[in-house]
């Protein structure tokens, strides 16, 4: 899963910015539905939803964060001084993420909206 | 703090999940709410417990001293629905000090015993389960 993204080249940031957008949107989706601060959890706090938000982590959030890092690492030398600094943001995050599905860390840095951001602004 | 505010972040549908949970336990014998989170329960069978109610993701132990310092007497922390957990470490001290320290997955059982503070789901090995893994 490593090499998730390291084989996927573009040849400007706006086109990396779209692909890594979709892919931003699909984990977005499952976050809001399903998620820790989704309207099922708020409502039905013992809800065995919370089920369904651990397997789309394993399935789907973190194979697609490990895609991203693949992507951002493989076209480097695309990325601007702005988005290589919100990159290392987001790769703190998913890095923290992954080894917390495994063991419960406090406070660990969560996801940067300022990356997202950029790359929306980017893919436009 | 009065019912209705507290500086722990924790909103009023958590709170009355709680609430009903532990109305509805049938080891309970009275339930008395103040300061917004505090819970102090007689039971049928065991001590009495303080709990206090949050809403943590992740209950390290800074959280565990920030409400004993705060709550004097609490013996049982409960860190909200099945997303929120707690890590090793806290659990452990918890242990340690007969304490207890669960989610809404785990809350029940806690209620039942005499050491409420020793419950843990067990995995398909037979061994502890704790809810310290990601959600």
């Amino acid at each position: 899963m490593d090499s998730l993204g390291a084989e996927e080249t573009f040849h400007d940031e706006p086109g990396l910015a779209s692909v890594i957008q979709e892919i931003l949107n699909e984990n977005h989706v499952h976050f809001l539905q399903y998620g820790p601060r989704s309207k099922i959890a708020e409502n039905n706090p013992a809800s065995t939803a919370q089920a369904i938000w651990s397997a789309r982590i394993l399935d789907t959030l973190v194979p697609n964060n490990t895609r991203i890092m693949g992507i951002l690492q493989a076209n480097t030398e695309l990325l601007s001084k702005e988005l290589k600094a919100e990159a290392i943001l987001f790769k703190m995050h998913a890095a923290a993420f992954e080894a917390n599905q495994y063991s419960r860390t406090e406070e660990y840095p969560q996801f940067p909206t300022s990356f997202s951001d950029k790359i929306k602004e980017l893919a436009k | 703090m009065t019912n209705g505010t507290n500086s722990h972040n924790v909103s009023y549908p958590q709170i009355m999940f709680l609430t009903g949970l532990l109305n509805s336990h049938t080891n309970t014998a009275s339930v008395m709410r103040s300061n917004d989170i505090q819970f102090d329960i007689q039971r049928n069978h065991g001590d009495d417990i303080r709990l206090i109610c949050l809403n943590e993701y992740t209950c390290g132990l800074a959280k565990i001293y920030e409400v004993l310092d705060e709550f004097p007497g609490t013996n049982l922390f409960y860190v909200g629905g099945n997303w929120n957990s707690y890590t090793l470490e806290a659990k452990e001290y918890c242990l340690q000090s007969q304490f207890g320290l669960y989610n809404s997955a785990e809350i029940n059982g806690g209620l039942h015993r005499n050491d409420f503070w020793a419950y843990h789901q067990r995995d398909r090995k037979g061994d502890p389960l704790y809810q310290t893994k990601g959600s």
